[in-house]
């Protein structure tokens, strides 16, 4: 607080925000580590030494790291380094868009909620209340077999069951804002509903929803994993970390490498997304501290 | 307070029936024909009538809202159906053979997650910005972090093939509980921890702890009677939080290390096509969770004299 209370009142919120976020280290890490994986992704054909599906290595199944093949190989005799590499595609694809889904119906449900009330908002909230009480993997597994397990289903399935929280929180703050006299002035002036929910209260809400949304990201990349290695996430030979460990689950006792790498780039992956999220939300609010 | 408990059953009620509904539609949306799975997906050769009869036998030819409803009032009743591919088992036995494993694995996860993450809390709560704090963070976020079939896996690795202390896999005796506690627990315990320090943190700041101090009481006499007792409240709400959680971690959790309770219940179901398996165990959890939440609320009220409900 006195750091913001220090700062010039003319700065704008954006750059008061950027200030305080560039002032934690973790944050930063985070970020810089992520801007890595990002890159990783894009550029795979470059990071990868080798193709991670097609260069098969015969008489290699399952021999461990050597100093040509940094992690070993997998199973069937593929270079696991190149396979952990394409892998980020899959945990980014599907950490960054399946949280947009989620943001964007949560945000909308949400909006509609909190803003018309009466009915649309019982009926909007027991929904809500319905998909908070369902354990969410039981859902995922269920609407994956349901839609046949891909890289978009993974995608979809996530985002369609994911939105409850947002909306939640974008209801309640909607519901305080449309009581404010700014709201209050602009219906008076016959400005459209829709407008003033889009001009008017959403900007105002977008701080928790990019915190909530940061600190989810992680969370979404283990769901996707944990879906991959139970067989109903991104299907193979699509290296993914969680079917690389699946694999690594099928030959633990004669390869155990396998299972070692995946996991730790799922863990530095959601850390550095934690680590961005607990500073978006110093940044961005900071009276809600833990 | 009556009221306000009468109003929460009706809640919880729709939500269950709202689930019961979105699960028949979806595992009737499934592709694949339980009928088919049944009779080996063309291996042996089977006549049209054959076919008739397994489908009138389960009902599978009656309208949908017809299937629903059968459904829904047997279970009501507490009658599950059969499986429809474990041929004449009950529902119920498979169900409640499978639920003392997961609850026993769980029950043993969380009383050792509490056991470490209270005091945990406590201490760094009240010890702010000391090295025990900082690691205590650290340890939280990194619990969080780390997906728990890999630390399933790692474990294994380490103490049941290198050191070969436990078994890697299923509950053959009690070293096979071992790792599956582990693993359930570590997440929890992440969550607890966090949860305790800062509604400790927040507790030392009230005017009752203040005052506490100002009267003289002896430092340890505050803490533990003044400022604990009043952080619990928080803890208590997120274990009622946590079920549904809990439920998607021991899913997978025991798939890795084939324990043979709801969640590997639950998933070989869906892989079998075994409707009606799925469909009971959605709706039981669902009650739970439901039943969970409002007993979370209803210890609030007991816990905390302060909040009424009218």
């Amino acid at each position: 607080m006195t750091l913001a209370e220090a700062e010039p009142a003319r700065r704008s919120e954006a750059s008061q925000a950027w200030r305080r976020f560039r002032a934690n280290k973790m944050a930063l890490t985070g970020l810089a580590l992520i801007i890595l994986l990002i890159a990783m992704a894009i550029f795979a054909d470059a990071f990868a030494p080798y193709n991670p599906i097609d260069d098969i290595f015969r008489g290699m199944r399952g021999v461990g790291p050597s100093r040509e093949h940094p992690l070993g190989f997998d199973h069937l005799g593929r270079d696991l380094l190149s396979r952990v590499i394409y892998g980020t595609r899959v945990a980014l694809i599907v950490g960054l868009a399946s949280s947009g889904l989620a943001v964007l119906i949560g945000v909308a449900i949400g909006a509609i909620s909190g803003y018309f009330g009466g009915w649309i908002d019982t009926v909007l909230s027991r929904i809500v209340d319905t998909l908070m009480a369902f354990p969410v993997l039981a859902l995922l597994i269920v609407l994956a077999a349901l839609l046949g397990p891909s890289l978009t289903t993974t995608v979809i399935v996530i985002g369609i069951t994911g939105w409850a929280r947002f909306a939640r929180v974008v209801r309640a703050d909607v519901m305080s804002l449309k009581e404010e006299d700014f709201v209050m002035a602009a219906r008076a002036t016959g400005v459209k509903d829709a407008r003033i929910i889009w001009r008017h209260i959403l900007p105002n809400v977008l701080g928790p929803v990019i915190v909530l949304a940061s600190l989810g990201i992680g969370s979404i990349i283990i769901l996707e994993s944990a879906l991959s290695f139970l067989g109903l996430g991104v299907r193979p030979p699509t290296p993914s970390w969680g079917g690389t460990l699946a694999d690594g689950r099928a030959f633990i006792t004669r390869y155990p490498h396998i299972a070692i790498f995946p996991g730790i780039m799922i863990v530095i992956t959601v850390l550095a997304f934690n680590f961005i999220g607990d500073g978006l939300r110093d940044a961005l609010d900071p009276r809600q501290k833990d | 307070m009556l009221r306000y408990v009468v109003v929460r059953l009706f809640q919880g009620a729709i939500v269950i029936l709202l689930i019961s509904l979105a699960t028949f539609a979806i595992m009737r949306l499934m592709p694949g024909d339980p009928v088919y799975l049944l009779l080996g997906e063309g291996q042996i050769r089977i006549t049209e009538e054959q076919v008739e009869a397994i489908r009138t036998k389960w009902g599978l030819d009656k309208p949908y809202y017809e299937q629903y409803l059968i459904w829904v009032t047997n279970m009501a009743q507490g009658n599950f159906g059969e499986s429809l591919i474990r041929t004449g088992v009950p529902v119920r036995q498979m169900i409640f053979e499978a639920i003392p494993v997961t609850a026993r694995l769980n029950v043993v996860a969380i009383a050792i997650a509490l056991a470490i993450a209270i005091p945990a809390g406590i201490i760094a709560g009240v010890r702010r910005n000391s090295i025990f704090d900082y690691a205590t963070a650290m340890g939280a976020t990194l619990g969080v972090s780390l997906p728990n079939f890999w630390i399933a896996l790692m474990l294994i690795v380490l103490f049941a093939l290198m050191l070969g202390w436990v078994p890697p896999f299923g509950l053959r005796s009690w070293k096979g509980y071992i790792l599956p506690v582990i693993v359930l627990a570590t997440e929890q315990t992440a969550v607890f921890a966090r949860v305790m320090r800062g509604a400790t943190i927040e507790v030392l700041d009230k005017d009752y702890v203040r005052t506490a101090h100002a009267k003289g009481l002896a430092y340890k006499t505050v803490i533990l009677r003044h400022a604990v007792r009043n952080a619990l409240l928080p803890v208590v709400t997120v274990i009622g939080f946590r079920i549904a959680f809990l439920l998607s971690g021991t899913i997978v959790v025991e798939t890795v290390f084939a324990v043979p309770g709801i969640g590997r219940l639950f998933t070989d179901s869906i892989f079998r096509l075994d409707y009606q398996v799925v469909q009971s165990i959605v709706v039981l959890l669902a009650v739970l969770i439901v039943a969970a939440n409002l007993l979370t609320d209803l210890t609030y009220a007991f816990i905390d004299p302060r909040i009424r409900y009218d």
